[in-house]
């Protein structure tokens, strides 16, 4: 039985309800925030000099920015278990120093009335899974099933949402095909291949242990987080452009969804996780979005609405939203959304365009149950450094203290989170990104 | 866990690596270890 969605039939129609037990959240990785982590980010420098060995200092800071959670009247967050901390060699016990800062964590959390749910791999593992060829070494797969059977064993009576895998697909074409991430390899197809056929293994054999032994009051819930981009031609009957979406769209979405989801690996997870930012479209084989370097004004002349990174595409949310619901018939999260941008009437635009969506799927029939806003804090973004700025709290990273402020968005998410709604848009009606 | 064992905890943390206070390299802005073509790789799904 799926959750009422209701349309407001008050004065104020444009009121969208959520329903009961919703989940509004934020989002935040490791290495993006924590700072102080051994993993193969430590030595890495972005394209603006930055790097995370420090990022927002969460690993000390984490009171406080639970404390920010809950002034914005959250109610889960998702963030992840630092796998390079807390194993220092393959099958090795669980450092009880680090885990138990991850349990007070939790308990800091469940203190606020705050959900968490934690992520296993966001894009980083330990130098000796590293030094051993990460995810195209089939030896990670046991390796990590261990962390998580430890992991399970240490936390069940905290967590029941299990997030093994962020971003798959992300991960393996960006480390093994375009070169941005560590190991910076570059169209290693092969490799490409093995490390999304090793992690679903992984999935598949984590989330049997999850369902099992993660009982602890409340039934555990698991699944990856796919990260859906559109990729579409530009010019429809551009052979050039069709051909080369096609091929992203084969590569990163059917692809990595059949392996983590198809035949009966579909049955190790309980949910999917959705990240989902907009689209790509191509032309003459060139993406064009401000995240492959296609200038802004360029875009601006084809008629494309961008933040930082991707194109907007918010209707695509119903589409695959919908799409997923008819193919899997599991519940889904949305792990991820978020826009970089300093306009923050942009941003506001973007997230309300993105929940209209996003109710509009859920009064389809497609059953979802929370959603996360990425990021609670500016924070490292990967190869790119400190330039995109996803956060609802700004970070002043030349200041040593690192202080935290509220943007203007911060204000308008808290008061969704507050009311279970999207309210009117006081500023009045604007037309929609897409 | 107590604070207090928390605080230890915090106090015992050894950072292991950041000479200075920031998140700059040194040789401010300029990438070391990520060439310039990766700085154009197309990110076709993102990166969060």
């Amino acid at each position: 039985m799926l959750p009422a969605v209701k349309m407001s039939t008050t004065a104020q129609k444009t009121v969208l309800q959520f329903p009961e037990n919703f989940l509004w959240g934020t989002a935040t990785s490791p290495t993006q925030v924590e700072g102080h982590v051994e993993n193969e980010w430590t030595s890495f420098t972005a394209q603006d000099g930055g790097h995370c060995r420090i990022a927002c200092d969460n690993y000390h800071r984490y009171p406080e920015d639970i404390e920010w959670m809950s002034r914005l009247g959250a109610n889960a967050y998702r963030f992840g278990l630092e796998w390079s901390r807390l194993q220092s060699a393959p099958f090795a016990a669980l450092n009880q120093n680090e885990l138990a800062r991850y349990i007070h964590l939790l308990d800091c959390l469940k203190a606020k009335g705050i959900t968490p749910m934690v992520v296993l791999h966001h894009f980083s593992n330990p130098p000796w899974i590293n030094a051993a060829g990460g995810w195209t070494n089939a030896t990670t797969i046991p390796a990590f099933v261990d962390f998580v059977r430890q992991l399970v064993a240490a936390l069940k009576e905290r967590v029941f949402l299990w997030n093994t895998f962020n971003e798959p697909d992300t991960y393996a074409c960006v480390a093994y095909l375009l070169g941005g991430f560590p190991p910076q390899r570059k169209w290693k197809l092969g490799q490409f291949r093995k490390v999304i056929e090793h992690m679903a293994r992984a999935h598949e054999q984590a989330g049997r242990v999850i369902q099992r032994d993660g009982h602890a009051g409340r039934k555990p819930e698991v699944g990856i987080a796919k990260n859906w981009t559109f990729f579409h031609a530009y010019k429809r009957f551009s052979p050039w452009d069709r051909t080369t979406a096609f091929a992203c769209h084969y590569t990163f979405n059917k692809f990595v969804l059949d392996a983590f989801l198809g035949g009966g690996r579909r049955r190790a997870s309980t949910f999917i996780g959705l990240n989902y930012y907009g689209r790509v479209r191509f032309h003459h084989f060139r993406a064009m979005i401000p995240a492959s370097g296609t200038p802004v004004k360029t875009l601006k002349d084809f008629g494309f609405v961008c933040d930082d990174m991707v194109e907007r595409y918010p209707r695509g949310l119903v589409k695959i939203l919908t799409y997923l619901h008819r193919k899997f018939r599991l519940p889904v999260y949305i792990t991820e959304h978020g826009a970089a941008s300093s306009d923050e009437a942009f941003r506001e635009r973007d997230l309300r365009d993105n929940l209209t969506a996003l109710h509009r799927a859920m009064a389809g029939g497609v059953e979802v149950r929370g959603f996360f806003y990425w990021s609670l804090l500016d924070n490292f973004e990967w190869q790119f450094g400190y330039t995109k700025k996803f956060g609802l709290l700004a970070v002043d990273f030349a200041d040593e203290k690192l202080p935290r402020t509220m943007k203007p968005l911060a204000e308008v998410y808290a008061q969704i989170c507050r009311t279970n709604a999207l309210g009117a848009d006081p500023a009045g009606p604007k037309p929609a990104l897409d | 866990m107590a604070g207090e064992e928390v605080a230890g905890l915090r106090a015992r943390e050894q950072s292991p690596s950041p000479p200075a206070s920031s998140n700059q390299a040194a040789g401010h802005g300029v990438p070391l270890n990520n060439n310039h073509s990766s700085a154009k790789a197309a990110k076709l799904c993102g990166s969060r």
